[in-house]
């Protein structure tokens, strides 16, 4: 008598819940992009400077926005394993949550009255609450994909749905937008100088090369 | 040096498009990572944050 070993087949095919769990990945990725573009609204559309700690916060979004956006980028050449889905989510959470503990920081250096806060208020709320409510909600939202992965594991969703690979471009080129857009723009108020001031008032490339 | 972080993020970001092999990709991440809280860390040491604890 003789028993034969077989061991369960790997799922590959996307179900509804498998696209939505990398769509989930593409809201995560733009919705760190869009935070960035409220932060651009506040620096060119009404004016104010950045300072570092603004600068690092930015930095932060944009490396939570790297685990999942790689999810995106795996998933266009075949089925995303669970290890490769965990360890992108994993990353997001990680990042998200040492952003948090820099806003957390900024909020504490201005939470003395009669202290003003830096910069502009959005809702009542400065920039940099709103970045730790922000990170906050990203490292809860990053572990809930974690949490959910038998259900949110994209498989091969990527590759199986048009409109996934469709969104997987726009998702990725705009995260690079923003990351390039990001370096040129901390280039052009920080110049040359290896330290920048805690309160900038210029763009010191301009004002150095004027 | 915020210049050099974000281009440190840029090259993170391409690693992510191009798919550059995992070692290399793990490696660029967790140094740009490490580089970003060393930068943050001064920030924390050198700042009086007058409360009582």
């Amino acid at each position: 008598m003789t028993a034969t070993l077989t061991a369960p087949a790997p799922a590959t095919s996307a179900g509804l819940s498998h696209r939505l769990g990398l769509w989930f990945a593409h809201a995560y990725v733009l919705g760190m992009c869009g935070t960035l573009a409220g932060a651009y609204f506040f620096q060119f559309g009404l004016g104010e400077y950045p300072c570092p700690m603004c600068l690092l916060q930015r930095m932060f979004f944009l490396l939570s926005a790297v685990g999942p956006a790689w999810i995106i980028a795996r998933s266009r050449n075949g089925a995303v394993t669970t290890r490769e889905f965990a360890a992108g989510w994993g990353w997001a959470v990680v990042a998200a949550l040492i952003g948090s503990t820099v806003s957390a920081t900024q909020v504490l250096m201005h939470i003395v009255p009669p202290d003003p806060g830096y910069a502009g208020a959005l809702f009542g709320l400065h920039l940099y609450t709103w970045a730790l409510i922000a990170f906050l909600a990203a490292a809860v939202a990053a572990g809930a994909a974690l949490f959910l992965a038998p259900e949110a594991e994209p498989l091969d969703a990527g590759v199986a749905s048009p409109a996934l690979r469709r969104a997987s471009a726009v998702t990725l080129a705009v995260l690079l937008a923003f990351a390039a857009s990001n370096l040129v723009a901390c280039f052009v108020l920080q110049g040359f100088h290896w330290q920048m001031p805690g309160d900038p008032t210029s763009y010191r490339l301009i004002t150095d090369l004027l | 040096m915020y210049t050099l972080l974000f281009l440190l993020i840029f090259l993170c970001v391409l690693a992510v498009l191009r798919e550059w092999p995992r070692r290399f990709r793990m490696l660029l991440w967790t140094g740009t990572l490490a580089a970003t809280v060393l930068a943050f860390l001064p920030h924390v040491l050198d700042h009086t944050f007058h409360i009582a604890l």
